[in-house]
């Protein structure tokens, strides 16, 4: 078994329980104990102040879930579920086995691979509509979708900081033939962009599919 | 505490229990179990609460209508795709245009690691699809109309199959949307222009979101071993299952039952009358004029029917008629009757027009007796110029008599219906798919022909024993034979006629104007 980095730990402030580093990215984690939320950050451990707890076992993706992508192994360290007003989405953290992290969003079941684009964007987020088009990189997007989304809860490590009822504005584009999707997230100075590339199902296998349930 | 222990991929986790969550109804208080955690909204299957789920706390909406929608699957049913279990929670039924018989079942097939699939029945055709998206150029949702073309952004060529309506009739389960009886949603369905089988669709709802759909038709064979057990549907024999069958049999008996009730009426009327006269004029009278013997009317309103007959051959014959009271002098309706008859061959056919008798109906205002005055031109060939008549004529006056022509009508009318029906059992076949079986486009104007069978009864019977339809009498007061006769020009042929109209003249009819 491969080992291409090495791990940490950090021991809850709440409970003491260890919590295992399984990429150096990650800020932000998730006590697998009491659920207590709390930041790690080049040594110093504070806690949120807040637990979360997020049901499991209704997602083909689950935390501590290993599988492959292609050649690239990766293990789910976390999860970020939004509210969106009519449901709600999920966005995994994943770390592969070069040490990099990755970001994989679900909705419907349907997992798209997420990666950051530098911002070239209008920043007001009243200028996106449905229909509206947004090319990047000679790709045309159109937004299909516009709202707020709101932070429902978190589990395992993430490499943000994010806390529960949290919100931001977003606008959710996809290339026409819906492959592609582009999302745009109002939530920081300057906001952030991610491009992402719709899987399909048999493109990532899980060690545990778990088909039966 | 940071600690450097090592942790590598591969090791994982065991994959977390599926335990769906359970709650009790904020309506009955029933415990109530939710299989997908998306679920926004929840039909209480004990007291159909519409239970809201997607806030903090449960909120109860409403009680949602029940009633039989006639689902062939039950929720919790197992349905077996590409290797995994879908399990059916959730159940909407659709209907087009107000009516049930455009009823579309929808079932939400659940896995809680797999994309949500909606497995689609109508009239027996099963389809199923999943949330798209791919999309279609912009703005194309209003071009669309049946056998349009559609290109989405991924290539796909689709040729329109329809778009319309839909109105929610039933809804129960769980569904990862609010969703209420009587909402609308617009859609436009395609089939693939190359692929067969394949579907994809627009669904536009009342809030303005659009969705995209892909599909793919499925046989009722295929459909039978995903559910592991028999469904009804269309198998390309035996006929349309659907309210099709049963419409074209059921307009069949209604056209069947009202033809009946016309014929019935039309009997009851050419029994009706009494004949009152019957007297021949031979041509010197025609020319002359000629009161005939006197009848009696019994009943005031009365209608009486005066037929006129006589024996032309490509000629014709042009009556004055009146109706004289039994002094002989007193007219108190003046009428016509035109005969002509004309036949031959051409072009190695034999053929005819016209007729040898004409007759009018007259409703008489005062019980009496009466007589006929009559006189008569004729002419020859295709010439309308008018002059002494060589064939006697016949004349017949009944009492009591009905006006037939309403009866006539609506049964010629409830005939076709019945024709039409008949042709719309036979033509059910199901050798067709039921959307292009020609029983169902025959019975789109179903409502309509069923309410043209009824109307024919009324058609017939209302006019018909209202006596509508008869001459009212023109001169009630009376006018003088003798007065009028005195006023005819010196020198000009004596008679009523001759004062009372201008010498007439035949238009129309005849070989000039004929085949």
């Amino acid at each position: 078994m491969n080992q291409p980095h090495a791990g940490r730990s950090v021991s809850c402030p709440s409970c003491g329980a260890p919590t295992p580093i399984k990429n150096p990215g990650v800020v932000m984690v998730q006590c697998e104990y009491c659920k207590e939320l709390f930041s790690w950050n080049q040594g110093a451990i504070e806690s949120a102040g807040k637990r979360s707890v997020l049901m499991e076992g209704f997602t083909r993706l689950y935390r501590g879930a290993t599988g492959s992508i292609g050649q690239n192994r990766f293990e789910v360290l976390g999860r970020v579920r939004y509210d969106f007003g009519g449901g709600f989405w999920d966005e995994w953290f994943l770390t592969t086995q070069d040490g990099q992290g990755a970001w994989l969003t679900e909705d419907d079941h349907q997992l798209a691979w997420q990666t950051p684009t530098p911002w070239e964007f209008n920043a007001d987020p009243g200028s996106y509509q449905p229909g509206t088009v947004i090319t990047v990189q000679g790709v045309q997007y159109i937004v299909h979708e516009v709202g707020q989304a709101k932070c429902l809860g978190i589990e395992g490590s993430l490499p943000r900081h994010i806390l529960p009822d949290e919100s931001y504005r977003y606008a959710d584009a996809s290339t026409a033939d819906g492959r592609y999707s582009l999302g745009l997230e109002f939530d920081d100075s300057p906001p952030s962009a991610f491009v992402g590339n719709w899987l399909d199902p048999q493109a990532l296998t899980l060690d545990d599919e778990g088909d039966a349930w | 505490m940071v600690t450097g222990d090592p942790h590598g991929i591969g090791g994982g986790r065991p994959r977390p229990p599926y335990t769906p969550q359970k709650i009790s109804c904020g309506g009955c208080g029933a415990g109530v179990e939710i299989r997908d955690e998306r679920a926004q909204q929840l039909i209480c299957p004990y007291c159909r609460a519409v239970l809201e789920l997607s806030g903090q706390e449960q909120l109860v909406l409403g009680i949602s209508p029940g009633g039989d929608a006639g689902f062939q699957l039950p929720l919790g049913q197992g349905f077996q795709w590409q290797g995994a279990r879908y399990e059916v929670i959730a159940r909407v039924a659709l209907i087009e245009d107000g009516t049930l018989e455009e009823m579309t079942h929808e079932y939400y097939l659940y896995h809680p690691r797999r994309r949500a699939l909606t497995l689609s029945e109508y009239d027996g055709e099963f389809s199923l699809s999943w949330a798209s998206r791919v999309m279609p150029p912009p703005d194309s949702f209003y071009m669309q109309h049946e056998g349009s073309q559609l290109t989405t952004g991924d290539g796909e060529k689709w040729i329109c199959e329809g778009r319309g309506t839909y109105e929610v009739y039933y809804i129960d389960g769980a569904l990862p949307y609010r969703l209420s009886v009587k909402d609308q949603i617009d859609y436009a369905e395609f089939r693939g222009a190359t692929r067969a089988g394949e579907q994809y669709e627009i669904q536009q709802a009342s809030n303005g979101e659009t969705e995209f759909g892909r599909g793919r038709s499925l046989s009722v064979a295929q459909v039978n071993r995903a559910l592991g057990k028999k469904v009804r549907g269309f198998q390309g024999g035996g006929g349309d299952d659907g309210w099709v069958k049963k419409w074209a049999w059921g307009l069949a008996l209604l056209c069947l039952i009202t033809l009946l009730a016309n014929v019935g009426i039309f009997m009851d009327v050419i029994a009706q009358g009494s004949l009152v006269l019957t007297e021949d004029v031979n041509p010197q009278q025609l020319q002359a004029e000629h009161m005939t013997q006197p009848f009696t009317v019994g009943h005031d309103g009365d209608l009486i029917q005066v037929k006129l007959a006589a024996s032309v051959e490509n000629a014709w014959l042009s009556a004055n008629l009146a109706v004289v009271e039994a002094d002989g002098d007193t007219v108190v309706h003046v009428f016509e009757n035109d005969v002509s008859y004309y036949h031959g061959y051409e072009g190695g056919e034999r053929w005819s027009e016209g007729s040898r008798t004409d007759d009018v109906y007259i409703q008489i205002e005062e019980a009496g007796n009466y007589r006929v005055l009559v006189g008569a031109v004729c002419g020859q060939g295709a010439s309308n110029a008018a002059g002494p008549c060589y064939q006697a004529a016949r004349l017949w006056v009944k009492r009591g008599v009905l006006v037939p022509h309403y009866s006539v009508t609506a049964l010629i009318l409830s005939f076709l219906c019945f024709v039409c029906a008949l042709v719309a059992i036979k033509v059910n076949t199901g050798k067709s798919r039921p959307r292009d079986n020609p029983t169902r486009l025959l019975l789109k104007g179903r409502y309509v022909w069923a309410a043209v069978a009824l109307a024919t009864v009324l058609l017939s019977a209302v006019p018909t024993y209202a006596r509508w339809g008869a001459q009212e009498m023109e001169h009630p007061d009376g006018l003088s034979i003798r007065q009028a006769s005195a006023q005819t020009p010196v020198g000009a042929r004596r008679g009523f006629f001759i004062f009372y109209n201008s010498p007439r003249r035949h238009l129309g009819g005849g070989i000039g104007a004929g085949k």
